[in-house]
């Protein structure tokens, strides 16, 4: 596949207020031409004529990080450095990247010389450490948020492999990263399940939960061998397919949401000279399924997790002591049907979901389960996005007046919970938005951002590259959670993707060539904005030249 | 004995009646120490192995609580059809519906609870203090087990796996012994002392092959020992409803195996004896039906009960030899108590319902050996207010209550032995279904029953009877505290050991399923939501830590669970997935 807008091969950097001159794009123009004359060499051909798989961007650290599997490379840029984009060279068939700290991790390689590459983008070597997990190489990398260790994994899906007949999908690998030199260990799980479907980490990463279809394994990162199975299987031959998997802060239980019972299951997880489990069963009596669960954060809620449940004609959102004490659980029943949870950090909860008949509104429900309080509010309009908890407010994204010939309008929706001595009160604030928003970022900060997409003319971007004022560009509002107080900046192209970077915004606008705009959250204002154009081609001509 | 009317809490009419006047009796109960050695009251079979399910084919209704029947054939020996229900030809009244209701399965020990899972063939073994579970596999199809008396440890019958398991805990860890056996059983029972288990089929399961009226010996103390065990089996008849075991200088003299229509005794003494010696039943009493068969503590006497003969046939097991005891009228309802006396031994004493005369009698074991026929020997009261269809008795024997549920009843009597004293609460809101009464005997627990075709005209009252509920009876103060449930059927109740409280187990069948707590003293009920189903309920016992409130109730779940109700404390635990947690490794 060829590129055929025109880019900046080797990655092209300025503010936005210094827009190129057209005699730079002239000799951009060139470049491509470069670029596309590269398909008449056969070595490269193979590259171009099949589809471009890239991920990312994704933030390790201060930096933004994409895989380019077709071109077996990691693209990484340093979000507050004006340096451009590096391109660091993997081994061949790359498949899958993950990031722990400031460390790419990168699982590949081909036939069966497996390789499992680690890159600390903070540093500025290029040169990756590279281990073999044995056997064959693994498909899936899976780290934690924070630690020194992540696992590998087969993945059922996955195509090509390197001409086995079989595959044993339980064998996994754990990379050791706090070992000195790190070590990638071996493990086989040995369930009835065929592959895992996910792993889920401890809060501090030293425990690992490998989800399969009928079975949970648990998992020592820092000694692979104590391991424990847990079989999803009940009496009787019915598999529980498990979901949705948490742990408790303390890494002393996890939750599972599992299909095929409207039960949260309750692993205990008992660290002792051995690793072992016992399971129990968490339920809301009369309840015919289990939503979603979550686990809340502080004072109060050590050993718990909350749950919502669907019955019949309601739901119960319910708050559940991990012993299985029905008499320190608490739960409320509410009108609509309940689907999510989101934590909004105070003691508080908002349970969202979708009232009766109405396929696209939203029914929230402002909840503080440690005194079964609970307060239900319908929001009008059209809702596709999954809300974002930032400050003290959940933000839902929606469509206003989509009904009865009125047009349709974007609008923002930040929804608070408020509490008094004896009182609690769901609070919505509706706010209007110019234009249809296309992503937002948020969750941890105080500032919730949304982009929306408004006509270019009069928005204060720069022309197209051809000289155009027409169509449409990107815009950044900043929404404080506290106040909902609002601030903006306009961009020069629509946006796809958000994200948070340390103390940068970035808007990712063209996901197939890597155009991002960097923005300091501190100082949303088109002169601090600083944007990258073209950042997947970054050393496309280098390889070229290599060849 | 003096009789009060009590209404309304009040004392209205004291009325003499006929009394005993060896005033100073206390009276022991200790049924539920024969349940342990599978001395199961065979009156179970009304409503348990006789229903078929289906109405139209003869069998017992549930629906209607009765039993259907389109001809006299149809019916138990002893009863009639009328209008498609088979009744007494005495009182016209369909049998009384058991006491299936107070629930104590012979399946915990001093320390611990034992769940068995014919599924995934392990015994859950739960620990009465701190809950923890231990999962134990066993050989395939586990389907009975029984505790040994006063020890921790248990014996359980593989079907499937044909074997004998004996699990015996010692400071902490649970040993295992395993015997073989020739043939499929379905029962285990252990007797007193804990050396014997005797194998079995009961009436009612399918016999596996060959074992069709055998029964196997297996010697418990020798697998502990570790010792070579070897089985003996013996042909005991057919058709069995009952093992008890007759203890003797404190060794197990007799094992007896009631059948259909003989009894075997198996002398351990003589246990080269090729056959047991058999004793043939009355046909009064071999519709396993329509019989009730109750065991005395010791195993010294078997008391059987029919509806055909109005008569108690007491068989002595130590001569093997059978005496009926006459009565006024047949008895609906049989009882033994154990009955300290005042500067004589304990003596144990028959009470039996006799509803179609409208009288509670009693009798003495050892008087009615010597004398059976003799006049006086069954001493009766005549309850001209209360229909004497069932008696429930207090655990010391002290204190006894009389009710029916085979008709439509809201009348209840309460009668207290040492007093010569008996009390009738006849204004209770709604119909008696079944009647518990406390340890101490003071306080009784009453399941009511709706009437869906109340057509009473105060609104109030016409739901009150149309709903399901119970009510807590204090029987000294003499008032009553109704609990509505809101159309949920109380289906068990459990009485603490401490005797301070009380749980009721209900449901509906389908999604609500529910525990109340009850303090005795006050009256004053809390409730709590089970997940599921519940299915066996029974008491905790105290320890050194541990009160003597605490309640088990075991609920239907694939993967096996068990609540644990604190009910001084209010709080509720529920352990599920013990199933699945033998799989963790």
């Amino acid at each position: 596949m060829i590129p055929t807008r025109l880019v900046f091969p080797r990655g092209a950097t300025w503010r936005l207020d210094d827009r190129p001159c057209l005699s730079l794009k002239a000799v951009l123009a060139l470049v491509v031409f470069l670029l596309a004359s590269l398909t008449g060499c056969e070595e490269r051909a193979e590259m171009w004529q099949q589809a471009v798989s890239l991920e990312g961007p994704e933030v390790a650290g201060e930096h933004l990080v994409w895989l380019d599997r077709t071109a077996a490379g990691l693209i990484v840029l340093d979000a507050a450095a004006e340096a451009p984009a590096r391109r660091l060279s993997l081994a061949p068939r790359p498949r899958d990247m993950a990031i722990l700290g400031n460390k790419v991790l990168v699982t590949g390689g081909s036939g069966n010389e497996p390789r499992v590459e680690v890159f600390d983008v903070g540093e500025e070597w290029d040169e990756p450490l590279s281990l073999d997990p044995g056997g064959e190489a693994f498909d899936r990398i899976w780290a934690p948020s924070k630690g020194g260790h992540a696992v590998l994994t087969y993945s059922m899906d996955a195509d090509g492999h390197a001409g086995l007949a079989a595959r044993n999908l339980n064998r996994v690998a754990v990379l050791d990263l706090e070992k000195a030199p790190p070590v990638i260990e071996t493990v086989l799980l040995k369930t009835d399940s065929l592959a895992p479907r996910e792993v889920v980490f401890s809060p501090d990463g030293g425990l690992a939960a490998i989800m399969l279809e009928a079975s949970i394994v648990l998992l020592d990162l820092r000694e692979p061998s104590r391991i424990v199975r847990v079989p999803l299987r009940l009496p009787g031959g019915q598999r529980l397919l498990p979901m949705q998997a948490l742990f408790s802060p303390g890494a002393d239980y996890l939750y599972v949401r599992a299909g095929g019972t409207a039960d949260l299951l309750v692993i205990e997880i008992l660290d002792g000279e051995t690793l072992s489990a016992s399971v129990n069963f968490l339920y809301s009596p009369g309840a015919e399924s289990l939503s979603y669960i979550k686990v809340p954060q502080g004072e109060g809620f050590e050993h718990y997790v909350a749950a919502v449940f669907q019955r019949a004609a309601d739901s119960v959102a319910a708050l559940l002591h991990a012993s299985g004490d029905a008499t320190v659980s608490r739960q409320v029943t509410v009108s609509q049907r309940a689907t999510r949870l989101l934590d909004m950090g105070d003691g508080s909860m908002i349970i969202h979901g979708v009232p009766a008949g109405a396929g696209f509104s939203r029914w929230v429900a402002g909840w503080e389960p440690l005194s079964s309080r609970v307060d239900e509010r319908e929001l009008q309009g059209t809702y596709f996005h999954e809300p974002v908890v930032t400050g003290g407010h959940a933000f839902f994204r929606h469509q206003q007046g989509a009904v009865a010939g009125a047009p349709s309008t974007a609008a923002l929706t930040g929804v608070a919970v408020d509490t008094g001595g004896t009182w609690l009160r769901v609070r919505p604030s509706a706010m209007l938005l110019l234009g249809n928003s296309t992503a937002a970022a948020g969750g941890g900060a105080e500032t919730y951002f949304v982009s929306v997409d408004v006509d270019r003319k009069d928005s204060g971007a720069a022309p197209t590259l051809t000289g155009q004022m027409t169509g449409k560009t990107g815009a950044i509002v900043a929404v404080s959670g506290s106040d909902l107080d609002m601030i903006g900046i306009t961009l020069d192209d629509p946006v796809a993707q958000m994200g948070i970077i340390g103390d940068y915004l970035y808007a990712v606008h063209d996901r197939l060539l890597g155009d991002v705009t960097l923005v300091p959250m501190n100082d949303l204002s088109r002169e601090a904005a600083r944007r990258h154009d073209g950042l997947l081609l970054t050393g496309v001509l280098d390889l070229g030249e290599e060849q | 004995m003096r009789k009060t009317i009590l209404s309304e809490g009040g004392v209205r009419s004291p009325v003499l009646g006929r009394g005993i006047t060896a005033a100073v009796l206390l009276l022991i109960g200790f049924g539920v120490a024969a349940q342990g050695c599978g001395m199961e009251d065979s009156a179970e079979f009304f409503g348990g192995e006789g229903y078929d399910g289906e109405r139209g084919a003869p069998g017992w209704d549930e629906d209607a609580d009765g039993w259907y029947c389109t001809t006299d054939g149809d019916c138990p020996p002893g009863m009639v059809c009328q209008g498609n229900q088979c009744v007494s030809p005495d009182d016209g009244k369909p049998p009384e519906e058991p006491e299936g209701h107070v629930f104590m399965e012979p399946d915990a020990s001093p320390g611990f609870i034992y769940a068995l899972s014919p599924h995934t063939d392990t015994l859950a073994i739960i620990d009465a203090l701190d809950l923890a579970i231990e999962i134990v596999p066993l050989p395939p199809e586990p389907t009975d087990l029984s505790v040994l008396p006063d020890r921790d440890a248990v014996a359980v019958v593989s079907r499937e796996g044909k074997s004998l398991t004996l699990l015996d805990e010692e400071d902490g860890v649970w040993r295992g012994y395993d015997v073989r056996l020739e043939r499929r059983f379905e029962a285990v029972s252990v007797c007193p002392g804990g050396r014997w288990a005797v194998l079995w089929t009961p009436d009612g399961a399918p016999p596996g092959d060959g074992a069709e009226g055998m029964v196997a010996l297996v010697d418990l103390a020798a697998m502990e020992a570790g010792d070579s065990v070897s089985v003996l089996e013996m042909a005991a008849g057919r058709r069995h409803t009952n093992v008890y075991f007759r203890e003797d200088g404190g060794r197990t003299a007799d094992i007896v195996v009631v059948g259909k229509e003989e009894i075997a005794i198996i002398d351990t003494s003589h246990l080269d004896e090729p056959v047991p010696a058999r004793i043939f039943i009355p046909d009064e009493y071999i519709d396993v039906y329509g019989r009730q068969v109750v065991v005395s503590e010791g195993g010294e006497h078997a008391l059987l009960r029919s509806f055909v003969a109005p008569e108690i046939l007491v068989f002595h097991t130590a001569t093997r030899t059978m005496t009926s005891v006459p009565l006024p009228a047949v008895a609906t309802d049989l009882k033994l108590v154990r009955a300290p006396g005042h500067l004589v031994a304990p003596r144990t004493r028959a009470v039996v319902a006799l509803r179609s005369a409208g009288m509670l009698g009693w009798f003495y074991l050892d008087e009615a050996l010597v004398a059976p026929e003799e006049p006086g020997l069954v001493e009766t009261i005549e309850m001209e207010d209360v229909v004497t269809g069932q008696v429930s008795v207090s655990e010391d024997g002290r204190f006894a209550v009389v009710f029916t549920n085979a008709e439509p009843s809201t009348t209840i009597a309460w009668i207290d032995f040492d007093l010569d004293e008996v009390r009738v609460f006849e204004r209770l809101q709604k119909w008696v279904r079944a009647v518990g009464i406390g340890p101490d005997g003071r306080t009784a627990l009453v399941l009511h029953r709706p009437d869906p075709g109340s057509t009473t005209a105060d609104p109030y009252e016409r739901a009150i009877e149309k709903d399901e509920g119970y009510s807590l009876v204090d029987l000294e103060q003499g008032y009553a505290q109704l609990k509505l449930t809101d159309g949920v059927p109380a289906e068990q109740f459990v009485f603490s050991v401490d005797g301070e409280h009380a749980a009721v187990v209900l449901s509906d069948d389908q999604i609500d399923h529910r525990v109340d707590t009850i303090d005795l003293g006050r009256l004053v009920t809390h409730t709590f939501s089970l997940a599921s189903r519940p299915r066996f309920a029974g008491a905790l016992p105290s320890g050194p830590a541990v009160g003597g409130d605490r309640v088990w109730i075991t609920q239907a779940h694939p993967a096996g669970r068990v609540s644990f109700l604190n009910l001084g404390e209010r709080t509720l635990r529920t352990v599920t997935g013990f199933d699945l947690n033998a799989e963790v490794e």
